[in-house]
């Protein structure tokens, strides 16, 4: 995988591979927190302490700012979603491409194919969302299976019970944050 | 989505306690005894950012600065002491402005809540 920020601001992610493709594509159901109640509580924490929070405080929190909380990540899943659309169309024109310069063998072809590459093109406009679809797909990862940044997370445990692809998304999704980060939301 | 922002309904329900404590001193109305906490409006609560294992310590610098424009240095230094120390208070005032950040800091997904200062 290649990235690049482009003069308009957008971002553009050349050289996916299928495992790449299929790891954004699961980002949706990686960030869904729907179903946890722990990773709900991480992602929609209280406003503050019980004791500390009037009847009024707690019901205005909950009734108001919490659906926006929702709606907002609702959003980011959903930008992530429509910019996933244009990458299928990339894929299609590849398909195409390596078709026609791969003809005559048919080994080769089929190669080509396993090893098809891909593009994604980010515009400026919702790489804050893709940043933050990432983000909740780590928070619900940890929550849900212990897997974190500042711990290794129990191995063993993750194969025996089918989880280890969690930790490669995880840790896929760490590196393309940090760049995220340190070369478009932080460049000025 | 609610179409009014919190501070507006807020507001308004302020106006409707006022409207209700005013009617309750009125002459030849009822009085109603006070059943409305103290709402904590007229005290500072502190904003808390506390630490978790996931967050980038780079976002956490970046969302500090954007949301409150602290500069660089006090945001990076804020989120170190998230990081070493398990929380910090990253800021002081009225409540209302205290939920707003709050709420931005959720937004962005950054473990943060707000309690009384003092």
């Amino acid at each position: 995988m290649q990235l690049q920020k482009l003069p308009n601001g957008a971002v553009r992610f050349t050289q996916l591979n299928a495992w790449d493709v299929h790891t954004f594509r699961s980002l949706p159901r990686l960030a869904d927190y729907g179903a946890d109640p722990m990773s709900e509580q991480r992602l929609l924490p209280r406003l503050a302490d019980a004791a500390e929070m009037t009847p009024e405080m707690a019901m205005d929190w909950v009734e108001y700012v919490v659906p926006e909380l929702r709606e907002s990540f609702a959003s980011n899943l959903a930008t992530v979603l429509a910019d996933l659309a244009g990458l299928a169309a990339d894929q299609a024109d590849q398909a195409d491409q390596a078709d026609q310069e791969d003809q005559a063998d048919q080994e080769d072809q089929a190669d080509a194919a396993e090893e098809a590459r891909f593009a994604l093109t980010i515009p400026a406009e919702h790489v804050e969302s893709w940043f933050r679809a990432m983000n909740q797909a780590r928070l619900v990862l940890s929550m849900r299976y212990g897997i974190d940044s500042e711990h290794l997370p129990d191995l063993p445990k993750l194969m025996e019970s089918g989880h280890l692809e969690y930790w490669f998304q995880y840790e896929l999704f760490v590196r393309l944050q940090g760049w995220l980060v340190d070369v478009v939301l932080d460049a000025g | 989505m609610f179409p009014l922002p919190l501070a507006t309904l807020r507001s308004a329900a302020n106006l409707a306690r006022g409207l209700r404590r005013v009617w309750a001193v009125m002459p030849g109305t009822e009085e109603r005894p006070a059943v409305e906490q103290e709402s904590g409006l007229d005290q500072p609560w502190h904003v808390v950012v506390s630490n978790d294992p996931v967050n980038l310590m780079s976002y956490v610098t970046l969302v500090i600065r954007r949301i409150f424009g602290y500069s660089q240095e006090k945001a990076a230094e804020m989120m170190l002491q998230v990081h070493q120390k398990g929380q910090c208070i990253v800021w002081t005032g009225a409540r209302e402005q205290a939920e707003l950040y709050v709420k931005q800091l959720q937004e962005h997904q950054l473990l943060s809540s707000m309690k009384k200062a003092g």
